[in-house]
């Protein structure tokens, strides 16, 4: 759309306080954002596409100093405005909506008066205008809403209710720092398509800042890539997503999930994991306290044969992580068996699980959390084995193979976590799990946690150990791209219950469950990734 | 470390520590004999008769009571304070390693020693056991270490549920060792910081008995010197002023340091200094 643009970005440059990994967060970036259209900043942690939001808005940490550049707005730079004209314009000018919906809003004040408040604080009358934007970020019953507190509302309720308080004053410009990044994707689609029906209908500036190509392929007009702190490519969405010409942009378009599925033969080895009636419920009876049961896992039975990757989707809450957990003993389910080679485990005690924590093994989430950050990788991979009475030198002797089976440098033994990239620690977690030369790894959303190019080189890298390692995976993903891409066969979970599952081929092309249907049509980009290859399982 | 010695209370904290440390180990050599013994007229003020900080109703060096009392002072409070972490360290520990029943008895005995007043308790032990360095410490050890347990317990209970202290149940590891690897080193922060300010909590505490009477009888002491110079603060004022401004300074450095410590080992609230 030509005429004159909204809010333009000029040689926006802004020092990083010395001693970090580079000079500025971000380096001559300019863009401009027209009236009308959605602008995408896309790039991976440390980009530097929050801080820009952040030099918009004039929310900077006071770390962060703006050095050079002009931003224009209303035919004011932002960046000499002092903090009242700021405070004026922020709400008023310039609507904000957060990444965290759950922390967004304050646990104590009813919904509506933390609406109300915003229109308070820039002298606005109130009247009807609750209830009015309410309905108009489509949440039900405006009326009840209004008078509840935050906790009673979901997390795409209470983005809703943060979408309705950056709409209060009519803003010019909306700012959207990864507004979805932190809800299902069912809950995902929905706020995307109503940011995009709000913006159509006021016909404002929208610049959206995600990591996430699908979100760009689903709301984006245009896209700005950024890399270390630069834009390095900038044009039309339609162009940016089908014909990259910045190597870098590439590369991450490449690195996206594609759902296309390898197409391997069906495995029909012997069952080396088989679920029958699992149940697990939380809550009940401590000597002073009695909470209400919560049923986090019922009726769960599946099959996982020799060398089948067997995955296992679903949004939170649906239990995916716990059902994991009951199949390595972490959680003790309270019904139904889990045979490993026919022998139950459910009921093992501690003791009895021994000889079977050798072969059962498991990958977690978040590799930040699952190192101990005060022992060195090579104490953390070889004390597995030390564990099973595997002498010290032939622990740590084995070390070095397998840093190097991971693609690490064996001189990383010798280091701590946190001296490593997220990537690389879960390298390093993998590594612990194969230790132990297990038969089954259960691997539970161990890509959720990493940037998008990263999980490419994990997927790739589990893929590869799988074919030569012969393992048998459990894999706990809520990415159906993902899902689609490594494993074999999928079930479906919803509320506890496994609800479909079958070979991903049948799954995904003709699913039978309605809530099946909902997660697939809820994959953001799909008609990109659909159209920019040949026709495939999620077309 | 850096962080800890860029914040100027803490650093100060420290020097007035050090300088206590080293009065207390130079006490024999500064002031060599007994501090009990009379050394010159009673109720001398400070400067005169070659006390520098006067001397008392027996004609006992002031100065050499404070120094000879810093060693008792800290003596008690780094012992008593070790004790207390030993209690509490090690029933906290069960109790959140082990949850169910276990934490529900280990927590309501607990609170069976939060709920009598700790001063109290203290001097009833005391009393009960003749006062010794011994029974003080023990007294104080029984009295102090509650909250440790609390706060060990809520550690372990966060960091149990942590990923890596998963990964070591998959792996099949003992409790023990997980408990000693991997989620004792990570709860020390707090734990540290805890005992820091228990130190400070246990000299106060044993000043306190002292000034009663109820302090060793055969060491010196700082709560002593400010109970026995109490009836004659008219007339020798510095009798009870100087223990307590050194009582005063002991106990500000260690919660300098204390405080220091929270900052340096809690990195969010440190770089926002």
């Amino acid at each position: 759309m030509l005429g004159v643009p909204m809010l333009t970005v000029e040689g926006l440059t802004v020092a990083l306080p010395p001693g970090g990994d580079r000079a500025h967060a971000v380096e001559e970036v300019s863009f401009r954002l027209d009236p009308g259209e959605i602008l995408c900043i896309v790039g991976e942690s440390g980009s530097g596409k929050s801080v820009s939001a952040s030099a918009i808005m004039g929310l900077l940490p006071r770390a962060l100093k703006p050095v050079a550049g002009r931003i224009g707005f209303e035919g004011k730079d932002l960046l000499l405005e002092g903090p009242a004209a700021m405070r004026a314009l922020r709400g008023a000018r310039l609507g904000m909506i957060f990444q965290e919906p759950m922390t967004a809003l304050n646990p104590l004040m009813r919904v509506g008066d933390q609406v109300a408040e915003v229109m308070q604080v820039h002298g606005r009358a109130v009247g009807n205008r609750v209830a009015e934007l309410l309905d108009a970020v489509h949440l039900p019953d405006p009326t009840r809403i209004l008078a509840s507190y935050p906790h009673r509302l979901s997390g795409g309720q209470r983005q809703r209710v943060m979408i309705a308080m950056a709409l209060a004053l009519e803003p010019a410009v909306l700012i959207a720092d990864e507004p979805t990044t932190a809800l299902d994707v069912t809950t995902q689609m929905q706020i995307l398509r109503l940011i995009r029906e709000v913006q159509q209908r006021r016909g404002m500036g929208v610049l959206f800042i995600t990591h996430d190509f699908g979100v760009v392929a689903e709301v984006a007009d245009r896209v700005a890539v950024m890399q270390r702190g630069r834009i390095v490519e900038q044009g039309a969405a339609a162009q940016v997503l089908r014909a990259p010409t910045h190597p870098y942009t590439q590369a991450l378009v490449a690195a996206v999930p594609h759902g296309r599925h390898a197409g391997r033969a069906v495995v029909a080895g012997e069952p080396v994991l088989a679920l029958e009636g699992v149940g697990k419920t939380y809550g009940g009876r401590g000597l002073f306290r009695r909470t209400a049961p919560v049923q986090a896992v019922a009726d769960a039975a599946f099959v996982i044969r020799r060398g089948e990757t067997l995955g296992l989707v679903g949004e939170s809450g649906s239990g995916k992580s716990t059902l994991a957990r009951c199949v390595v003993g972490l959680v003790q389910a309270d019904a139904g068996t889990i045979r490993f080679h026919g022998d139950d485990l459910r009921p093992l005690s501690r003791r009895a699980w021994l000889p079977y924590r050798k072969r059962v093994q498991m990958v977690f989430q978040d590799p930040f959390a699952s190192l101990n950050p005060r022992r060195r990788v090579g104490d953390i991979i070889a004390e597995g084995p030390m564990a099973h009475g595997v002498s010290r030198a032939e622990a740590r002797a084995r070390v070095a193979e397998l840093l190097r089976v991971v693609q690490l440098d064996p001189g990383a033994a010798d280091r701590f976590p946190h001296e490593f990239s997220g990537g690389q620690r879960q390298r390093v977690g993998i590594a612990r799990a194969l230790a132990m030369e297990p038969e089954l790894l259960v691997a539970d959303e161990p890509v959720s946690a990493l940037d998008v190019s990263v999980q490419a080189e994990i997927l790739a890298l589990l893929e590869d150990l799988r074919a030569r390692l012969g393992l048998t995976m459990l894999f706990i993903t809520h990415d159906l791209r993902v899902a689609a891409q490594v494993c074999d066969r999928v079930a479906v979970m919803q509320r506890g219950r496994i609800v479909e599952q079958g070979t991903v081929a049948e799954v995904f092309e003709r699913p039978q469950h309605a809530y099946t249907r909902a997660l697939l049509d809820s994959v953001p980009g799909r008609e990109w990734a659909g159209s920019s290859v040949s026709p495939d399982v999620l077309a | 470390m850096r962080a800890f010695w860029r914040n100027r209370g803490a650093a100060i904290g420290a020097i007035l520590l050090a300088f206590v440390f080293t009065l207390a180990a130079s006490a024999p050599l500064l002031f060599p004999g007994s501090p009990w013994d009379m050394a010159g007229a009673p109720f001398s003020p400070p400067g005169e008769d070659g006390f520098l900080l006067g001397s008392d109703s027996l004609g006992r060096d002031v100065a050499a009571g404070i120094a000879h009392g810093a060693f008792v002072s800290l003596l008690v409070g780094a012992v008593s304070t070790v004790a207390a972490l030993g209690i509490g360290v090690a029933i906290g520990a069960v109790a959140g390693t082990f949850g169910g029943w276990v934490d529900d008895a280990a927590m309501r005995f607990t609170e069976l020693f939060q709920t009598v007043p700790g001063f109290v308790l203290a001097v009833v032990l005391v009393a009960i056991f003749t006062p010794s360095l011994g029974s003080i410490v023990f007294a104080i050890a029984i009295v102090s270490w509650p909250p440790v347990a609390r706060v060990v317990r809520a550690e372990f209970l966060s960091l149990r549920s942590r990923e890596f202290v998963q990964a070591a149940e998959v792996l099949g590891r003992s409790r023990f060792s997980i408990v000693l690897r991997d989620i004792l080193p990570n709860a020390l922060g707090p734990i540290v910081v805890l005992a820091s300010l228990m130190v400070a909590g246990a000299i106060l505490l044993e000043a306190a008995l002292s000034f009663l009477g109820l302090g060793d009888p055969n060491r010196m002491s700082w709560g002593f010197m400010i109970g026995q110079g109490r009836s004659v603060i008219r007339l020798a004022w510095w009798m009870s002023v100087f223990p307590g401004l050194a009582l005063f300074l002991t106990v500000l450095a260690l919660n300098l340091v204390g405080e220091g410590l929270t900052d340096a080992l809690n990195p969010r609230v440190a770089r926002r200094r």
